[in-house]
Order: C-alpha cells, then structure tokens, then sequence
C-alpha cells in the first residue's frame, strides 16, 4: 500500500491528554511536524474528569483552554476518534496504524497513552454498583463541578467517608503499588466538601498519608486545623446498607486499638492509577512492557523517557502514577530527547 | 434463665454514631492547637511519667476526641506537667495545656452538680 504523503510527520504522539500535548507542542515549536492521535474526539485525556487541581484549587478548564491553545499551533496535525491499534518499525521509520485502517509513518515516536482508574467493583465488599451512596473519586468530582453533592437518599450527605487505597498497595487485586495521587486528593476532597456543606461531618480513612509534593502538607495541616475534616487512621473493612438507605462501614480504629462502626451517607472510593488499555496493548507489541502493564523505559533513574528501541519515546502516565505536574515535566524531558535523537540523526529519511 | 457461670463478652466494637464529640469541641475551643495533631506519638515517647506510670496523652487526646471518658480523669492525673512532650511535637501544640484543659473538662463534668 502506497503511503500518503499527507501520512508523513517527524513525531508522532500517541495520545492527546496534558502529556502528549506539552510533548507534541515543545517540538511543534522547534519547528517539527507532529502528529498526535486521540481516541476521543476532543483533547483533556483523565483530566477532563477533574474539576479542580490539587492543591492550589486551579480549575482544571482552565488548563484545558491553555491546552487547546497549544494544540492550534501550525505544527500540529491533531486526529480525533482515531486510535492507535498498530506500531511497528519499518525500516527507519515509525508505522502505527489505526482504528480507521490508515497507515501513518514518522521519524520517532512518543507514547502519552496514559492511565486509567481501577474499577471498584472488584472490591466488592465496599458494594460499589450495589448500593446508592457508594461513589468513586471521578463521580465525586463530578458532584463538586454540578456543586451539589447528593447522598444515598438523594440529599446533602450529613456525614461522608473517604477511603483512600483502593485499589493500589492491594495485594488482592495484584496492585502493589502506591498510586501516589489519592492521598492529596482525598485531602482535596475534604475541603471541597467542607467549603460547600460546612455542617458536614468528613471522615478520611487512611492506611499511611504520604503527603510528598510542594504544599501538600501544608494542605492536611489546614484540612485539620481550619477545616476540621476527621482522620482516621485504619482501612475500611467493609460496607452495607443500613435500613434507612445509608452505607454503614466498619474499620479498625487502629490508633485507638478498638473496632468500629460508622454511619455515613456517602461513601468516596479513592480508586487507584491503572495502566490504561492502550498503554497495556501498545508496550505489550512493542515488547517494553513493565509491571503491571505499564510501560516501561530503558533506565527508570537516569534514562526514563528512551526505551529499548531507537525514536521511540515515553512520557506520563503509561510509565507509571505521576502527579500532572510531574507528567508535564516528563513531556518536555521526552520532547528534548526526541529532539536531540532527531538532529543527531545522519541516515536521510526513507520515503 | 439458667445460670451457666458466665456470659458472652460484651462486643469491644465502638459505635461512632453514638458517640457526642461535645467534650472534644470544647476542648478545642480552649486549646485549638489540638486540631492539628497528627498522632505521631513523639509526645509519648519522650514522656518521663510513661515509663513509670503509662501515662499516654497522645491516648488521652484520641480517647476525649472518641467522647470515650471512663477513665479519663484517673489517667490524666498522671501527668507530671513537664511540658518534655510540648518540645518534641512536631506540629507545636501546646501539650501541657492540653492536658490541664482536659483535665478542666473532666473536672467540671464531675462537679457540674455542685453549686
């Protein structure tokens, strides 16, 4: 099959969230021609199910008019509802093939193909899909973006738990791992919660609270002390559903050494970070997949963006959970590699 | 009923739906650093009256804060007021004050019904 030239680029970028855009727009503006396909039909990726940032509160809409401004730039060919089903290498070049049977070719490659969140219906004794009231931190943001949290009997909760590590540092559900975000964002939470319904009592359950970034102990110390949001050291066994509609849990007071029992009206599931379908299928062709799923880069301390092979690149989330901060910084590390790959490269291009 | 000589034990599990959070309210008016306690236990760990008599604020806190009271007032006697403990919080709460609030508060419960 004869290439269209039109299916010719430098770069190709996998994935149109905040990673691959920040990549694909820092070598659009040194002057490459870059390609990036979306499965969805508009840019934003995972946080377009985020209302606000952590832990400054920044709207993430916000962020998403930024991102759509970066993406209009000439050097950017973007591609919507067309995902990549297909990589492979042919010759010098790049082959990915999509969803709608086209064959695109570029010089490098990056991958942004990201996260998903772990589904709590595995953890099925929290009774997420069983009982009203039993939500994930996703529907939750939705809840604070319509500003109005409802609980299990369709009105403003009295008391509401959050529980963090669901789904991560989980043996049961082979995730070993710490998903690094929920901690914060359950603090987060707790005083969005506060700010809306102040007469409302939060309860946060926790296994350890790993507050690692700039400002996010700052944030728990207010949480407690402006706020005050209840902590509670111990994970939720289990939850049912009392006789009057609520969600009843019971946990261990573990600071107390005693059982307990608590009725609430709602009941946040803080689900963990995920290797997204994508990211699985992709490394898994390309013979680069880590654990869990993820993708996994040459040298993860000192060479975190080049993989085993030659122009492919990763960035964000398909390596493992980053915060957004964090991923943005590894767009542009991944973009400048690709940069110096592609002005380092003496075989001319194969056309 | 027929007596066999014993009973079921009464189920350690606490209802927190019971529980009145009244006391710790108060306690936070009068000491509000309190809020910032993150349960390290540093203040117990340095403690000289918990090596020899087991006194723990840090469990004297979470017990008010439960509105679990029982044994409140005998254990918050055996705090020697050093103030060791309010030097290795890593949150600066004022611990000394801490204890003496809640020992204020237990002591008007007890005395509330004298004139």
């Amino acid at each position: 099959m004869l290439l269209n030239e039109n299916h010719r680029s430098d770069i190709i970028v996998v994935g149109a969230g905040p990673t691959g855009i920040e990549a694909a727009w820092n070598l659009a503006t040194l002057g490459y021609k870059v390609e990036i396909f979306e499965k969805e039909n508009e840019i934003g990726g995972n946080i377009k199910k985020v209302f606000k940032i952590f832990p400054n509160f920044q709207p993430s809409l916000e962020l998403i008019h930024q991102f759509n401004t970066k993406i209009l730039h000439p050097n950017i060919t973007p591609r919507f509802n067309e995902s990549v089903t297909q990589i492979e290498k042919s010759g010098q070049n790049w082959q990915v093939i999509t969803s709608k049977g086209n064959k695109y070719q570029s010089s490098a490659l990056i991958l942004c193909s990201g996260f998903k969140t772990f589904n709590p219906e595995y953890k099925e004794e929290y009774g997420y899909g069983i009982y009203n009231g039993v939500i994930t931190s996703l529907e939750f943001e939705g809840m604070v973006k319509s500003n109005k949290i409802i609980g299990s009997n369709r009105t403003s909760p009295q008391k509401v738990a959050i529980l963090n590590c669901v789904g991560s540092r989980d043996a049961k559900v082979g995730n070993h791992y710490c998903s690094r975000v929920c901690c914060i964002n359950a603090v987060k939470f707790g005083i969005e919660i506060k700010e809306l319904l102040p007469q409302t009592e939060v309860y946060i359950f926790y296994m350890d609270l790993r507050m690692t970034g700039q400002f996010y102990e700052e944030l728990y110390r207010k949480s407690q002390e402006i706020y005050g949001v209840n902590y509670i050291r111990g994970k939720i066994s289990e939850a049912s559903q009392t006789i009057d509609n609520r969600i009843q849990i019971r946990a261990e007071d573990t600071l107390l050494h005693l059982p307990m029992k608590l009725t609430v009206d709602l009941l946040i599931l803080m689900v963990g970070i995920e290797s997204s379908e994508s990211t699985s299928s992709l490394s898994k062709q390309l013979n680069i997949q880590g654990e869990y799923n993820f993708a996994q880069s040459r040298q993860s301390i000192t060479d975190d963006n080049a993989t085993l092979h030659e122009g492919l690149y990763l960035a964000g989330t398909c390596k493992r959970p980053f915060t957004l901060p964090e991923a943005l910084s590894d767009a542009r590390a991944a973009a400048l590699m690709t940069h110096r790959y592609l002005s380092q490269r003496s075989i001319p291009m194969e056309t | 009923m027929k007596n066999f000589g014993y009973k079921p034990a009464p189920s350690r599990q606490y209802d927190m739906d019971a529980i009145s959070q009244d006391l710790y309210h108060r306690l936070i008016e009068k000491e509000p650093s309190a809020l910032r306690c993150l349960m390290c236990g540093a203040c117990v760990a340095t403690c000289m009256a918990n090596s020899i008599n087991g006194f723990n604020v840090r469990f004297c806190h979470l017990l008010l804060k439960r509105g679990k009271i029982d044994m409140l007032g005998k254990e918050l006697e055996k705090c020697l007021l050093c103030g060791k403990c309010q030097m290795v919080c890593p949150r600066g709460i004022n611990t000394r004050s801490l204890v003496v609030r809640m020992q204020e508060i237990i002591s008007e419960l007890t005395f509330k019904h004298l004139p």
